[in-house]
């Protein structure tokens, strides 16, 4: 008998280093999350879908796709179509979300789920992503939070001075039940996946940039707030 | 004159089972002489490995018949015709055989049955086993330049092996474009359960085995559960005088005592512990900490006896453990990653052998095993516990003309190898060959979870027969037939060997056979349905010896695999894969009492179907090409040896990153490959370099020794790792330096 020792590698990836950027860097154009307001669509709801983006100077935005298609699982269960400037995803009758249940072999309690597939422009390149949506049942997106800078909630831009550490946080309910992700252009972070986060800013480091806080629940919930920082 | 090769063959046949015996005959002698060839009066003397004389040894010709016994001084005097064979028998040595001469004189050697599985020494007389094998000695094994004296990491300098190494134990030998599963690396004829200690130090040290042999392919029917190669490692005991030796190395330690036991009997017992863990917590980063430094140890004792001049018995007792257990801190999430690994076995050997008159032949031995390996990493782990009780016997009686045929070998034998398997998981299924590998640790992969006990009983049993065909053909057929109790399968496979012999400088060898290997992973084990794989081998050698000090052989091979374990789209295993591997090997050597060289080359295509209709790809571990060109120099007075290695391979396949999608619930990317292994790592090249120093003294020696791989610093891209969005990439290396340095003491 031969153990694979797969998990043996795991010790080399906790001293391993490299020179790439940190998931929490916002030093490229990249696709920061998408949102469907609301996750979960009961028949016949419709989710407006937005997407959070960063350019390559870091600064976040909220923009429009560029393109919508349901691309996995119950595809037939809903229709995409534009709405103006944005798209809507529409979830199908109960007729047809019980065929889609059956055609998947589902129980009735079973989540229904489609996958969505996004295209956006940022910086002039075309990036992808995907989303899930739960389908049959009615759910809501996470409490937009609100960021704390050194425990202050700024009004505008948050003045921040270099070499030192900052103190980021968002204060919602339920914390336990959600996942974080702290994002910033500028400085380093530290415990950026928990609701308070470390921004180191060293004497070098520029003091304008952005922070961002995302928040996810685990049933396809997402909410952002950012702050833009400003030197002295 | 033509002799059993005593110390080569008689080694293997007592570590792995007689049949070695057999395949370690000489060829027939030079055409028999017909029935009117005058009958003369040959002379001869027969003696040991000393040189001495061997007085009433019994020599007997064939087909004759006639017989004559050998005076005080080895001398005997017998009617003979040239061609014939001379059969010679002694109490306390092995059966001897000898082909008289045209000028109507012999001189043969006996070798003592206490001599037995001692020492292997490669000679430029020695034919190889199977086309492509290779033996090395101790000597060789513990100086070839690049591998740190160490035992396995010399396998790499092999034609056919593409990598031998592997971090953190358990992995084995590439060979041939085959997965290391399909390969078996044995010990005395059992195998070893983990090979290598951390940073790829093996578990058997050098100084305590007589020597190793590497049988690429087409190896005997004795032989079973490998698909692909098998490489022997022979434990040794002691001698007649009492040894010692210790060394002390950057790494580790060892001790080694050795010696006679008794009037009849000799032993060896070694012992190793490493003391990385005295600096390495000063190495690595702070918030890196250790709770168990790495520290591993291992011990071999090997004891042997004469119980009577014709049974021998020996026991072999090997161990080792190894631990190691660190945290770090995630800068992201503030939790803590734990990592511990402690993997430990121990393996006892019981073995007798029985030389009887006549060419007649009895092999037994028993064997214990207890495994223990245990990993985690956070709340994944491993747990297996393991322990066999393993038995094989194998019988062979030789014939020096039976039916018309010439120096003829029967043998039979059989194995029985029952496990008990523990195993406690909880795992992501892992990456199976052919899969991309990004280098990610795939967190959100689901878990395989696993509480059970298996039982693996594996029985055995097979026959073969090897006969001269004239005088310059030899053949060799067999059949082997499994039982792997898991799957309920009977594999039946058949295997044989023509061999050709021109003159006595050169042989070709034909063989072909059927090799199969059951499933062996943790998580294969799971699916109980699952049946071997199973590998069609052609292989056509010749060899040829240049002069009395060089030699070269070349190797032709094709081979095809069914039924190899593969996930269907459910990701379910089955065997529904097919794969090739063809290429050629070629080693030469050259050998001086001050000159060792080596030349090896490989060149070789390895490619996949996970299907059986499925679009054929690169094997993972395909190499096309493989050159290793080491020489080794010794001064005439014996205080400087100086060694060097060259080594180029071409890079290993790999899967490209095309691009990737971002996962917004999950926050992740997944990765869009490319066509599955079309694209390489760079090749590789490196020099080693290798220096020795010994002081002699009255009673004892003294040496250093300074051996470092990759003196250019051209570090071994290994892999490829992608950044979290597969945006960038960069190359994982290995170590760009490894130096060796070390002093040894020796009685």
């Amino acid at each position: 008998m031969i153990a694979r020792v797969l998990v043996a590698v795991a010790a080399l990836a906790l001293v391993a280093c490299n020179d790439f950027s940190e998931p929490w860097q916002l030093d490229r154009a990249r696709v920061l999350a998408v949102r469907s307001d609301a996750p979960g669509l009961a028949a016949e709801a419709r989710g407006a879908i937005d997407v959070l983006v960063a350019d390559a100077s870091g600064a976040p935005s909220v923009v429009a796709p560029a393109q919508v298609a349901a691309v996995q699982g119950a595809t037939t269960a809903v229709t995409v179509a534009r709405d103006g400037a944005g798209w809507i995803v529409t979830a199908g009758d109960a007729e047809a979300l019980a065929a889609a249940r059956t055609e998947a072999g589902l129980e009735p309690d079973d989540p229904l789920t489609v996958t969505i597939g996004v295209a956006v422009i940022v910086d002039g390149v075309e990036l992808a992503a995907i989303k899930q949506l739960r389908l049959g049942e009615s759910l809501a997106n996470p409490v937009t939070p609100t960021i704390a800078v050194d425990g202050v909630v700024p009004t505008g831009a948050a003045t921040v001075g270099p070499g030192r550490d900052i103190a980021l946080t968002v204060d919602v309910a339920a914390a336990e039940e959600l996942e974080f992700d702290w994002l910033t252009s500028t400085g380093e972070l530290r415990r950026n996946e928990t609701p308070t986060a470390t921004l180191s800013l060293a004497a070098d480091d520029p003091t304008a940039g952005h922070v961002v806080a995302i928040i996810r629940s685990d049933l396809g919930g997402v909410s952002w707030a950012s702050v833009e920082l400003t030197g002295p | 004159m033509y002799r059993l090769r005593p110390a080569v063959g008689l080694t293997l046949a007592l570590a792995l089972g007689a049949p070695a015996l057999a395949l370690a005959q000489p060829a027939p002698p030079s055409a028999p002489s017909p029935p009117s060839s005058p009958t003369t009066t040959v002379l001869g003397v027969v003696h040991d490995a000393a040189g001495r004389p061997v007085a009433g040894a019994t020599v007997r010709s064939d087909p004759g018949g006639v017989t004559a016994t050998t005076d005080a001084a080895g001398q005997f005097a017998i009617a003979a015709t040239p061609g014939e064979l001379l059969i010679v028998d002694a109490p306390g040595f092995d059966t001897a055989l000898t082909a008289v001469a045209g000028d109507g004189t012999v001189d043969i050697e006996l070798v003592a049955l206490a001599a037995v599985g001692e020492v292997i020494e490669l000679t430029d007389q020695k034919p190889t086993a199977v086309a492509g094998a290779v033996s090395l000695s101790r000597e060789e094994l513990a100086t070839l330049p690049g591998s740190g004296g160490d035992l396995l990491a010399t396998l790499d300098a092999l034609p056919g092996v593409t990598e031998a190494s592997g971090f953190g134990g358990g992995q084995g030998v590439i060979i041939r474009g085959s997965s290391p599963e399909d390969s078996r690396i044995l010990l005395d004829g059992f195998d070893i359960p983990q090979l290598y200690h951390f940073l790829n130090r093996s578990i058997i040290p050098t100084r305590a085995v007589a020597g190793l042999e590497y049988l690429p392919g087409g190896f005997d029917v004795r032989y079973g559960r490998a698909s692909s190669g098998i490489v022997n490692v022979t434990s040794r005991g002691g001698g007649e005088e009492v040894e010692g030796a210790s060394e002390v190395s950057v790494i580790d330690a060892s001790v080694l005592g050795a010696g006679p036991l008794g009037d009849d009997g000799n032993i060896l017992v070694s012992f190793r512990r490493s003391y990385i863990d005295a600096y390495l917590p000063s190495l690595l980063p702070e918030e890196v900490g250790l709770i168990t430094a790495p520290r591993y140890y291992d011990g071999l004792i090997r004891a042997d006896w004469d119980v009577t001049p014709r049974l021998r018995g020996a026991l072999t007792v090997v161990g080792s453990s190894d631990v190691t257990e660190l945290v770090a801190e995630d800068d992201e999430s503030a939790e803590e990653n734990r990592f511990r690994a402690d993997t430990k076995f121990i393996r006892a050997i019981a073995a007798g052998y029985w030389r009887g008159e006549r060419g007649l032949t009895v092999d037994a031995a028993a064997s214990v095993l207890a495994q223990g390996v245990s990993f985690s990493f956070n709340d994944r782990y491993l747990d297996v516990g393991q322990l066999s009780l393993a038995a094989r016997t194998e019988v062979s009686q030789r014939y020096p003309t039976l039916g018309g045929l010439r120096d003829v070998v029967l043998r039979g034998g059989a194995e029985l190898d029952p496990r008990r398997v523990s195993l406690d998981l909880q795992l992501p299924r892992g990456r199976d060959e052919g899969e991309p590998d990004t280098g990610m640790m795939g967190d959100d992969e689901p878990l395989t979870i696993f509480n059970d006990t298996i039982w693996l009983t594996d029985v055995a049993a097979w026959t073969a027969i090897e006969a001269g065909l004239g005088s310059k053909f030899r053949l060799a057929a067999g059949l082997r037939v499994d039982g792997f109790a898991r799957s309920g399968s009977v594999p039946v496979q058949p295997r044989g060997e023509l061999t050709y012999s021109p003159d006595d400088e050169t042989k070709l060898r034909l063989s072909a056979g059927r090799f199969t290997r059951p499933a062996e992973f943790q998580d294969e084990l799971l699916v109980p349905s699952l049946e071997p794989e199973s590998a069609t081998q052609l292989t056509l050698g010749g060899e040829r010896k240049l002069g009395r000090n060089a030699s070269v052989q070349v190797t032709l091979y094709d081979t095809e695999r069914t039924d190899l374990i593969t996930r269907d789209e459910m990701g379910v295993y089955r065997n529904q894969g097919r794969g090739r591997s063809y290429g050629v090997d070629l080693l030469a050597t050259y050998r001086t009492e001050q000159w060792f060289g080596w030349l090896s080359y490989s060149a070789s295509r390895s490619t996949r179907r996970d299907t059986a209709t499925g679009a054929e790809r690169l094997f993972d571990y395909d190499q096309t090409h493989d050159l290793v060109a080491a020489a080794t120099y010794k001064t005439k007075n014996r205080r400087w040896q100086f060694g060097g290695r060259f080594t180029y391979t071409s890079g290993q396949p790999t899967t490209p990153v095309m691009g990737a999608i971002y996962d917004s619930d999950l926050d992740s990317y997944l990765p869009i490959n490319g066509a599955v292994n079309s694209e390489r790592l760079p090749g590789h090249h490196q020099i080693d370099l290798r220096v020795d120093h010994f002081w002699r003294f009255e009673d004892w020696t003294l040496s250093a020794f300074l051996d470092v791989s990759n003196v250019y610093l051209n570090a071994k891209v290994e892999q490829y790792q992608y950044s979290y969005d597969y945006a960038q990439r960069e190359e994982i290396t290995g170590l760009p330096i490894v130096p060796s340095i070390g002093v040894r003491g020796e009685l």
